[in-house]
């Protein structure tokens, strides 16, 4: 009666088949993915370019003038 | 059957794949395609739910973003008009007077730097004035759209001030540009306020639990702090809409995001894409586990398939490598009995088949022999005096070769030699054959040819090829004067010496033309004489020691002891 599988070829067997199938997760997880989400989010608030209003509160508003 | 035997059937059958193989591999291959197929589409799948998991987080910080940057870009412009409203800044600008600039925002250094801004003061043309804080950037602007619009004073629905994102030595710069105007309303430079991507997100980013990642309108990433991060693909931008986010999966600086894209917009226009990622090391070390899972339980069913498979292959195929076994061993051509299956049915019929064709081929031998045996008894009746002699030494074979202890097979071997050692007179003329005179040199050849043509005649039969050597050599002598080949000693095969023995005592005993039949203790003293000669020394001895026997079998084979009288007149050979 002659063995099927020696214990290295079944050793061998299933490590290759979890080589594949980790491999084959490794691919699955990198591929991208993407989906739509359905969501307003430009924001409500207005910046008005036009206005010439400067309000206080700058940062850079206490510098001397040259003149001074 | 040993091993060794099942090899060489195997090789002498082209049987490279054994049947069990046959069976386990295709399930072996089935599991590597189930297993890859599946583990596969599972991982995208838990990793698609847990992203999923992660969408009103998203959409939340992508609001919050979106309201941060607005209120920084308000920030930003009101900065700007503050800069630009300086007073005496057009004077400087327009004389380009490099120290009074200097001592205008010499206090600036250090609140832009604390902002991670940076104020850039253009003349007319747009070369650089002065850089506060200073740094080594572009010496002009004049080529950027949105600067040029602000040197020449232009105006649209949205003003006089623009935005514009520049490529600098440090990466992506997003300037607010304001023309510098004096007291005649004329614009003599121009004033930018730049802040770089890398810090705009991080600025926006401040209490969210998410980073931000600016997009060019190509979809390239701006902000080069971000290593790793992937673009985006034209589908995604194209997706994109005030009204819908889209969500992708990307990976920066090592760490797995959940990034919402939405359009950045500033100033009413698209600058480009703006994605609020959210961490999701969570997801991946979620799917990582599952993964861990997966791969244990395909290994394990992968060491079954093997292992059950390997044993249930075995059961299958063990009664089929028996039966092929009792194929190949000598002497047993019978299958063990199997299970009642298909296999176990052919076993039977394979018993029957082999039971029928050893049935068929002992009687086909039998046959044969049969005849042959018949041709040797014709040659025997052609003359009187030989009638019977075949026969007799056949019986006084046997009897000495037990004495001597041969084995059945060799017994059996020297029966056929006995019976048909003489078959080749039937090519030998009656004249010389049945010559009751002296034979003279031309009939001797003739005479002694016998040996030859009954070797020639038979050598064709496989179950008669053991007895071919008795049938050409019972003519040999133990010295070597013998005939055909001259063989001598030990070279004459040992069944083929009690042959010659058996002849020779049968011969002597029985009358001939020329002589009477001798007694048999005369018989057994001229084989004696002849000991080392004619005969074998051995043979020789067991005639002796089993006399009695060899007597008696010869009285009961009705050996007659006178010869005719007118026989006796005759000469010898």
């Amino acid at each position: 009666m002659t063995r099927l599988f020696s214990r290295r070829q079944i050793l061998g067997t299933v490590v290759m088949v979890a080589a594949l199938t980790w491999a084959s997760g490794t691919v699955a997880s990198s591929l991208p993915q993407t989906a739509r989400l359905h969501a307003h989010v430009q924001s409500a608030r207005v910046v008005d370019y036009a206005t010439e209003v400067v309000v206080p509160g700058s940062r850079f508003a206490t510098r001397p003038t040259y003149d001074q | 059957m040993s091993d060794a035997g099942l090899a060489r059937l195997r090789l002498e059958a082209a049987w490279p794949r054994p049947l069990r193989q046959q069976i386990i591999v295709p399930f072996l291959l089935l599991l590597v395609l189930v297993a890859v197929v599946g583990v596969a589409a599972l991982t995208y799948q838990a990793t698609g739910a847990g992203l999923s998991g992660l969408d009103q987080s998203l959409v939340r910080d992508s609001v919050q973003a979106n309201d941060a940057l607005a209120a920084l870009e308000t920030g930003r412009l009101n900065d700007l008009r503050t800069l630009a409203t300086t007073p005496t800044l057009a004077t400087a600008v327009a004389q380009r007077n490099d120290t009074a600039l200097s001592a205008l925002f010499a206090s600036d250094i250090k609140t832009a730097r604390e902002a991670h801004v940076v104020i850039r003061l253009l003349d007319g043309q747009g070369r650089r004035l002065l850089s506060v804080p200073p740094d080594r950037g572009r010496a002009a602007y004049g080529d950027v759209p949105a600067v040029r619009r602000a040197l020449t004073g232009a105006s649209d629905p949205q003003g006089d001030k623009y935005l514009a994102v520049v490529a600098e030595n440090s990466g992506e710069v997003v300037y607010w540009a304001a023309p510098i105007r004096d007291v005649t309303n004329q614009v003599t430079g121009a004033v930018l306020l730049g802040e770089s991507v890398r810090d705009l997100a991080a600025e926006i980013g401040k209490g969210q639990t998410g980073r931000l990642f600016f997009y060019g309108p190509t979809g390239r990433p701006l902000d080069l702090s971000a290593a790793g991060l992937s673009s985006l693909n034209p589908d995604v931008r194209q997706a994109v809409s005030p009204d819908h986010l889209m969500r992708v999966s990307a990976s920066a600086n090592g760490h797995a995001y959940a990034v919402a894209v939405g359009d950045w917009t500033m100033r009413g226009e698209r600058l480009g894409y703006l994605g609020v990622g959210v961490p999701a090391d969570g997801v991946v070390d979620n799917v990582f586990r599952l993964r861990v899972v997966l791969l244990f339980m395909v290994a394990g069913t992968a060491l079954l398939v093997l292992v059950v498979g390997g044993l249930l292959a075995r059961r299958i195929t063990r009664p089929l490598e028996q039966l092929v076994s009792s194929i190949v061993a000598a002497g047993d051509q019978r299958a063990p009995t199997g299970p009642a299956d298909e296999i176990g049915y052919l076993a039977s019929s394979f018993n029957h088949m082999t039971a029928s064709l050893e049935e068929k081929t002992k009687a086909l031998e039998a046959t044969s022999f049969a005849s042959v045996e018949a041709l040797a008894r014709a040659i025997d009746a052609r003359d009187p005096y030989t009638y019977g002699h075949s026969a007799r030494v056949a019986r006084l074979s046997f009897a000495i070769a037990r004495e001597m202890g041969l084995q059945p097979d060799e017994l059996g071997t020297l029966g056929r030699a006995a019976l048909l050692h003489d078959i080749g007179k039937i090519g030998v003329a009656d004249r010389v054959l049945r010559k009751p005179g002296p034979l003279n040199k031309r009939d001797l050849i003739a005479m002694r040819a016998h040996p030859v043509i009954g070797y020639e005649m038979l050598k064709g039969l496989r179950f008669l090829e053991s007895s071919l050597g008795g049938i050409r050599h019972h003519h040999e002598h133990w010295d070597g004067s013998g005939y055909p080949d001259g063989l001598s000693g030990a070279d004459i095969p040992h069944e083929v010496r009690i042959l010659t023995v058996a002849d020779a005592l049968d011969a002597l005993t029985s009358d001939r033309p020329y002589r009477n039949a001798m007694s048999f203790s005369a018989a057994v003293a001229t084989i004696e004489a002849e000991a080392g000669t004619q005969f074998d020394p051995a043979v020789v001895r067991a005639v002796r020691s089993h006399s009695a026997a060899i007597a008696a079998l010869l009285t009961v084979m009705g050996k007659s002891r006178t010869m005719p009288s007118d026989v006796l007149k005759e000469p010898a050979i």
